[in-house]
C-alpha cells in the first residue's frame, strides 16, 4: 500500500462515495452503473429479472464472473462488499432456495437498503451485515463461494482480503471475483488520491502482484480473464486508464 | 438477523464464537440486541435486524 495514502479519509471517501451510490444511482459518478451495464458485462437477462430492480439500479460492479463460479443449488456464498446486494440477488437465483446468499459491506446505506430489498422481495435466504472484508465476521470454513465484484481495489490491505476469504472458504471452496487491476505500477500522485482511490482506480494493483497474493495466500487453480466490455466514463478516469493499463480482470480460484 | 446466522458469525477480530442477547424478536428474525465475544468482551449491537460487526474502534458514523 502507498505510504502516503490517508486511509481514514480514503475509508471516508469510499463509504460517502457508495452511500450516493445506493442513494442516488443516477448521478454522475466516474463509473457506470445499472441495467445496461450489468446486460453488457454478461448478467444473463433470465436471471436479472428476478432481481430487485433497485439493486440493479445501484450496480456498480467491474465485471462477470458468475460462469467461472460454478455455483450450484445448496451452496453458501459470502459476497463481499455487498453494496445494494445485485451480486447476492443473482447468487441467491443460483444456489436456489436450498442455499444462502450473505453479503458484508461497511456502508450502512448500502446495507439497510439491501436488507430491505431482500425482505421486499422475498429472499428469505440472502441477508446483509456490516463489516469489513479484511475482518470478516465468519467462522473458518462456513462458505462454499467467496463472490466479490469491484471491491477488493478499494481496500489497502488487500492481502488480508485474500487471507480472510480463504479462511471462510471451505477445502475445494471457489474464489470468483471481477475486480479493476493495472498493468503498470501506478504513481505515487495516482495512489495517495484517495478520490480517484474511491473511483476503483488509485488501489488498482500491478495484475502480476494482485495474482501472487492470491496464490500466497493459499488459493490454486487460479484463472484470469480480462472484462473489455467494462470502461471508466470520467475522462480524468478515462485517461488513467489509457495511460497506466488500468482495466477489469475477473479470477477465479479454488481453496486446496 | 436470522437466529441461524449464529452458527456462522464470529467476533472479527479474535473469531471467537459470539454469544446473543435479545431484546426484540420478530419470529425467527432478531430484531434489536447484542452480540458479545466472551473471548475479548466486545459488544456489536443489532439495530433494525442488522448487526454491526464492525470491530468497535472503527465504528464511526462520519458518512452516515
Amino acid at each position: 500500500m502507498s505510504e502516503s495514502l490517508d486511509t481514514d479519509k480514503l475509508e471516508r471517501e469510499v463509504k460517502s462515495m457508495y452511500a450516493a451510490v445506493a442513494e442516488s444511482a443516477n448521478s454522475e459518478f466516474h463509473f457506470e452503473t445499472g441495467q445496461e451495464l450489468a446486460k453488457r458485462l454478461g448478467y444473463e437477462p433470465d436471471i436479472l429479472s428476478y432481481v430487485p430492480s433497485e439493486a440493479i439500479d445501484s450496480f456498480a460492479g467491474v465485471g462477470y464472473y458468475f460462469e467461472m463460479a460454478s455455483l450450484k443449488p445448496q451452496d453458501k456464498v459470502l459476497d463481499l462488499g455487498s453494496g445494494s446486494g445485485m451480486d447476492a440477488f443473482y447468487a441467491a437465483m443460483n444456489v436456489t432456495e436450498t442455499g444462502s446468499v450473505t453479503g458484508i459491506d461497511m456502508t450502512t446505506e448500502q446495507v439497510e437498503k439491501a436488507n430491505n430489498l431482500a425482505a421486499d422481495n422475498g429472499f428469505h435466504n440472502v441477508s446483509f451485515h456490516r463489516g469489513y472484508i479484511e475482518d470478516l465476521p465468519f467462522e473458518d470454513e462456513s462458505f462454499d463461494a467467496v463472490l466479490s465484484n469491484g471491491v477488493i481495489n478499494l481496500s489497502p490491505e488487500k492481502e488480508r482480503v485474500f487471507e480472510e476469504a480463504h479462511r471462510v472458504l471451505r477445502p475445494d471452496g471457489r474464489l470468483a471475483l471481477s475486480d479493476i487491476i493495472s498493468e503498470q505500477q501506478l504513481p505515487e500522485s495516482i495512489k495517495s488520491d484517495a478520490d480517484l482511490w474511491a473511483a476503483c482506480i488509485g488501489g488498482a494493483e500491478q495484475i502480476d502482484s494482485y495474482t501472487d497474493v492470491v496464490e500466497a495466500v493459499g488459493f490454486v487453480d487460479i484463472e484470469v480473464r480480462e472484462n473489455t466490455e467494462y470502461e471508466f466514463i470520467s475522462d480524468q478516469a478515462a485517461s488513467a486508464c489509457d495511460k497506466y493499463g488500468v482495466k477489469s480482470i475477473s479470477i477465479a480460484a479454488r481453496k486446496q | 438477523m436470522k437466529e441461524s446466522l449464529l452458527d456462522i458469525i464470529c467476533c472479527p477480530i479474535d473469531k471467537h464464537d459470539l454469544e446473543l442477547e435479545v431484546d426484540e424478536k420478530d419470529g425467527d428474525e432478531i430484531i434489536s440486541g447484542t452480540l458479545t465475544c466472551p473471548e475479548c468482551g466486545e459488544t456489536y449491537p443489532i439495530e433494525d435486524g442488522i448487526p454491526n460487526l464492525l470491530p468497535p474502534d472503527m465504528r464511526d458514523e462520519v458518512t452516515a
